[in-house]
């Protein structure tokens, strides 16, 4: 027999088990793999130019700043460090969470200026996109992780912003994560690949 | 005013000229073909190198991915059920 009330509704729904993982976080996953795959064609379409080179970078082109972009990568790594701790404090008092977030979203913020301050450098240097293919697929890399970055960051901003309100769905603020770990771990192999 | 056009013209003729073409085409196919975007430097075995590196890693991430979370989708759910019961 059907049931017809609301509450009889509410009893059902009750008994329902609870799904294996939220749909913001399977969201995102799912988005993430294709994003994976997406840079993987990047990546493999740079090591094959960078291996079909006589010399690389090309005789002309200026060097990459390592150095200084190590020192970058470390702040993003700190990042990640900072938006696992927000993620266990938010488990226990939300409000706790707030601050490691801020900071999070703070050193994430630093990394793209950086970037930004960088990439001002090199183009005032001679490196641009046409200049080379070293250039095309600097821009093209790292161009694509740093507008991936700046996403990350207006989710996280988001959620930040929902946390202060009192809000944030926890599955939100997982699915946020998930897309903020994967910028944070998709660096160093960009780093490693264009930079090294 | 079309078919004016080919008046007068030898089918025969017509019939060898794309013969010829067609034979010219796949004649010259083979020398565009050699000249791809990889083929420049004369570095092949690095290249090739990369070639069969980065055709491994696209043949194998995907599967890796999507296994992956398959994987741990049902690890999780397996649990799920565990405690529930």
């Amino acid at each position: 027999m059907p049931p017809k009330s609301i509450a009889s509704l509410r009893v059902l729904s009750n008994l329902r088990p609870p799904p294996i993982l939220p749909s913001p976080v399977m969201g995102m996953l799912i988005f993430v793999i294709a994003e994976m795959m997406m840079f993987a064609g990047l990546m493999s379409a740079f090591s094959i130019v960078k291996a079909g080179a006589l010399g690389w970078p090309p005789p002309g082109q200026p060097r990459l700043p390592v150095e200084a972009t190590a020192f970058n990568t470390a702040a993003l790594l700190a990042s990640a460090v900072f938006l696992f701790v927000a993620n266990s404090r938010y488990a226990r008092n939300p409000d706790l969470a707030k601050r490691p977030l801020f900071i999070a979203m703070g050193l994430g913020a630093f990394f793209v200026a950086f970037q930004g301050y960088e990439w001002i450098s090199l183009i005032r240097q001679g490196l641009t996109l046409t200049s080379s293919n070293h250039g095309s697929f600097f821009y093209l890399i790292v161009g694509m992780h740093g507008l991936h970055a700046m996403a990350g960051l207006a989710t996280l901003g988001v959620v930040a912003l929902k946390l202060s309100r009192g809000r944030l769905a926890p599955s939100s603020f997982v699915a946020s994560q998930v897309f903020w770990y994967f910028v944070v771990g998709l660096w160093p192999v960009l780093y490693f690949m264009v930079y090294l | 005013m079309a078919r004016a056009l080919f008046h007068g013209v030898s089918v025969i003729r017509m019939k060898f000229a794309l013969v010829v073409m067609i034979s010219m085409a796949i004649w010259l196919v083979p020398k565009l073909a050699s000249a791809c975007a990889v083929c420049f430097t004369g570095r092949a075995d690095e290249t090739r190198t990369a070639f069969i590196a980065t055709t491994g890693l696209l043949t194998a991430l995907p599967i890796l991915l999507i296994g992956s979370l398959i994987w741990w989708l049902r690890r999780r759910a397996h649990r799920m059920r565990d405690e529930h019961d």
